[in-house]
């Protein structure tokens, strides 16, 4: 009886232990079909060639943004600057800072021809976040293109936090670049920054 | 003779064929064989980028500028080619230097801002500044703003003014809401309420959706435009749906001081409204 006793604590650990396990393995299927899911909306939109490339990705842009954090994102990169700007500043800011960022980061998600998207890992240390490796196999042999994306859960959806790009954090990098902007140019240099390079024209036809 | 002409003649095909070998090597493939600029243009609509690529590069290294745009595009995005920012700036400078607007306007939207060397600074405003005056209302807009708020060059509202008017009459809607700003603000000109609230429609006309707030407010106070507070609604109802958050305090003012009948007419009218197109 004793080591009935003895058996049960050890025993309850265990059980402890696979529950763990198995609802991280279930949050790795679940976080591996969220970063899916945009890849495949990538693939839909962007394959529709019935209208002009420049308006799929316009278009694309739009789905995406509810896969990102954008506020979270937006508000972490200007670090102590966000109290700072007017209500009105940080309403032009989100609105840029997302449309800058989907046109940056969207191609990470493929959905061009003859590219193969695959989640190639999911990591979930069983802390707030958890991190899909993707790659995208270039048609002709070129150089795949490797992401990692940080993920949380928000309100009980998931939602991108980070980019890693060559293990480099894309809020990390913005947070520097935009501390830098902000001391020489200050709120509103950011914000026309961030208009002029969404301003930029894509391939001509003609 | 013959043997002369050929012997003239070596030196060239010999750097033609190493121009073709070297390009053979540089993208792993052949040059496709009758293929035009708009042959490019299809594949890269198709997203096929290798086939682009393979069909403009031959004419980028022949100097095609429109070419060379092209594939500085493809450099700055990673399309078909793995991301170099260096390598579209490089291709953006050959366009550039031919004078193609679009080449310079992202040459300069990559530099402006984004480095602390003065010198490039000034570099990025030229470019700006030469596409603006070849035409590019994108560019005239971008050079107005700078001029507004003295980012990279010296204040100067009268500049301000005039290139953000250009960009305006060009069509291009941001210019117009900034125009209306302007205008109402008496910037480099008188204060002209009328003014304000024509270019605020223009430019909520094509869907800027903080345009439609303003030209909703103006048309709720009377404001520069005869007071109709069923067209305030109809705007304020269109800004509100791209998330302003003033438009939609002014929407539930609005909502509740007509008639529900009035209400029903107006949201069947912003269901079925489309932007114009410039």
């Amino acid at each position: 009886m004793k080591r009935i006793l003895r058996f049960i604590p050890s025993a309850l650990a265990g059980f402890a232990l696979i529950v763990i396990v198995s609802s991280a393995k279930a949050n790795e299927q679940e976080a591996a079909a969220f970063i899916s899911n945009l890849a495949n909306q990538a693939l839909q939109t962007l394959g529709d060639v019935s209208i002009p490339l420049e308006a799929r990705e316009e278009k694309l842009r739009v789905l995406l943004q509810d896969g990102f954090a954008m506020k979270f994102i937006g508000r972490y990169v200007l670090g102590k600057y966000w109290k700072k700007m007017t209500a009105a500043q940080q309403e032009e800011y989100q609105k840029l800072f997302a449309e800058w960022t989907l046109r940056t980061y969207s191609s990470r998600l493929g959905g061009y021809k003859n590219q193969k998207f695959t989640v190639v890992k999911v990591i979930d240390n069983g802390k707030k976040d958890i991190f899909v490796k993707t790659r995208i196999n270039q048609p002709g042999g070129g150089d795949p293109i490797d992401c990692d994306w940080r993920i949380r859960k928000v309100n009980g959806k998931y939602k991108i936090v980070d980019i890693g790009i060559a293990g480099i954090s894309m809020l990390l990098t913005q947070k520097r670049e935009f501390a830098s902007l902000l001391n020489r140019n200050g709120i509103n240099g950011l914000i026309e920054m961030l208009r002029v390079r969404n301003s930029k024209f894509t391939a001509m036809s003609s | 003779m013959k043997k002369s002409i050929s012997n003239r003649t070596f030196p060239t095909t010999a750097a033609a064929a190493c121009l073709a070998a070297a390009l053979i090597l540089s993208t792993g493939h052949a040059p496709l064989a009758d293929t035009t600029f708009e042959d490019g243009y299809k594949a890269y609509e198709q997203t096929d980028f290798a086939k682009a690529l393979k069909i403009w590069l031959p004419l980028a290294n022949s100097n095609n500028a429109h070419a060379q745009y092209n594939l500085g595009v493809m450099y700055d995005l990673g399309r078909g080619v793995a991301q170099d920012k260096k390598k579209a700036m490089a291709w953006w400078l050959k366009a550039a230097k031919q004078d193609l607007p679009m080449a310079l306007h992202n040459l300069a939207s990559n530099y402006l801002f984004g480095v602390k060397d003065e010198n490039q600074q000034k570099k990025a405003l030229a470019w700006m500044s030469r596409a603006a005056e070849l035409g590019l209302s994108r560019s005239q807009y971008s050079l107005g703003k700078m001029y507004l708020h003295a980012h990279g060059v010296e204040k100067d509202e009268v500049l301000a003014r005039k290139w953000i008017e250009m960009a305006a009459k060009q069509g291009f809607d941001k210019a117009q809401y900034n125009m209306g700003k302007l205008s109402r603000d008496g910037v480099a000109g008188p204060v002209d309420k009328e003014a304000a609230a024509q270019w605020f429609l223009k430019a909520a006309k094509q869907g800027y959706a903080k345009a439609q707030n303003h030209i909703g407010k103006r048309y709720a106070n009377g404001d520069g435009i005869e007071k109709n507070e069923a067209e305030a609604l109809f705007w304020v109802t269109l800004a509100a749906k791209q998330n302003i958050k003033s438009a939609e305090n002014n929407r539930k003012v609005l909502v509740k001081k007509l008639p529900l009948d009035e209400v029903n007419r107006i949201m069947t009218r912003v269901y079925s409204w489309k932007p114009e197109k410039k």
